[in-house]
């Protein structure tokens, strides 16, 4: 029985294919190993590996958290960041609105995280008041 | 003459009207029974006699050696007994020894056990203790991030937050 990153590897390579046919079977055979190995509970967790290996393909589904809905011109500042940084081919951008951040943005990728929330800059000031 | 022999007949033994062959006679019949019985009978029944005697004498003696068996018996009987008294006080006194040993143990375990269940309270204690105090600080820290929070937020609209995270891009480049 393959491992979930090997798995993992062999989606993000189908679906990296221009071949639609591949990429629908790829998705199809991800389901039937998740039930035939009893994993079916892991199946988030697979989709975090697929997009490790999608972003190690130079695919990058990134997501941006703001406290209130932002314009097409900080969309594009956004995402030229990214581009910028990871140096992926492609960049998928999905955009969330989350009023706790206050203000500021969060940026998720399938490497890691960067909070550049006015919230976490808070917590950060009062926890050195603490310290 | 046969009237003198008749008269000398008539004295002597002859007198007391014994014959004197006849007793010879008998005398000689007598001894020759007492040698046939001898031969034949008396000697035999001395052989059985003896025999007799020398079964007794044995039956005698087996009596004696079966009594002095029997006295021998008892006498390790008593010894046996004895041994098995005394081992029984031994194992006795042994089990009595092992059952306070035995005592010790468990009152040493229980102890023990006792003091590691407090050592073990204490420290979940400690810990709970911990735990309450990180939650209570993060709680506070959010309380007051949220408190500085909405009165940043009343402050900022789309286009300041537009400029704030421009600002937060240039820093972390």
């Amino acid at each position: 029985m393959a491992s979930r990153s090997t798995v993992a590897r062999y989606i993000a390579d189908t679906l990296s294919s221009n071949d639609s046919a591949k990429r629908q079977k790829a998705i199809t055979e991800a389901a039937a190993w998740l039930k035939t190995s009893g994993k079916s509970r892991q199946a988030s967790y697979l989709a975090k590996d697929i997009e490790a290996a999608l972003a190690d393909n130079g695919y990058l589904f990134v997501t941006f958290t703001t406290a209130r809905p932002v314009n097409d011109a900080t969309r594009k500042l956004l995402k030229d960041y990214i581009v910028e940084r990871t140096q992926a081919k492609t960049v998928e951008c999905e955009f969330k609105v989350d009023a706790k951040l206050i203000g500021g943005v969060l940026i998720t990728t399938p490497y890691g995280s960067l909070d550049a929330s006015v919230q976490a800059r808070l917590i950060k000031i009062v926890e050195g008041v603490y310290a | 003459m046969n009237i003198a022999i008749v008269a000398s007949e008539q004295t002597g033994i002859g007198a007391l009207g014994l014959n004197l062959k006849s007793i010879i006679f008998q005398i000689i019949a007598f001894a020759i029974v007492l040698w046939i019985l001898n031969k034949f009978a008396i000697k035999k029944f001395l052989a059985v006699m003896d025999e007799r005697r020398a079964e007794l004498e044995k039956g005698l003696n087996q009596a004696d050696e079966a009594k002095k068996e029997l006295e021998k018996a008892a006498q390790k009987a008593d010894e046996t007994l004895a041994e098995a008294r005394d081992e029984a006080d031994q194992i006795l006194s042994s089990a009595h020894g092992e059952a306070a040993q035995l005592l010790k143990d468990v009152e040493t375990k229980a102890a023990q056990k006792a003091d590691r269940i407090v050592k073990e309270a204490r420290e979940q204690l400690g810990r709970d203790v911990e735990k309450a105090r990180l939650e209570l600080k993060s709680d506070t820290t959010q309380l007051v991030a949220q408190g500085a929070g909405i009165v940043l937020g009343e402050k900022l609209d789309q286009s300041k937050d537009a400029a704030l995270i421009e600002r937060s891009l240039k820093e972390t480049k």
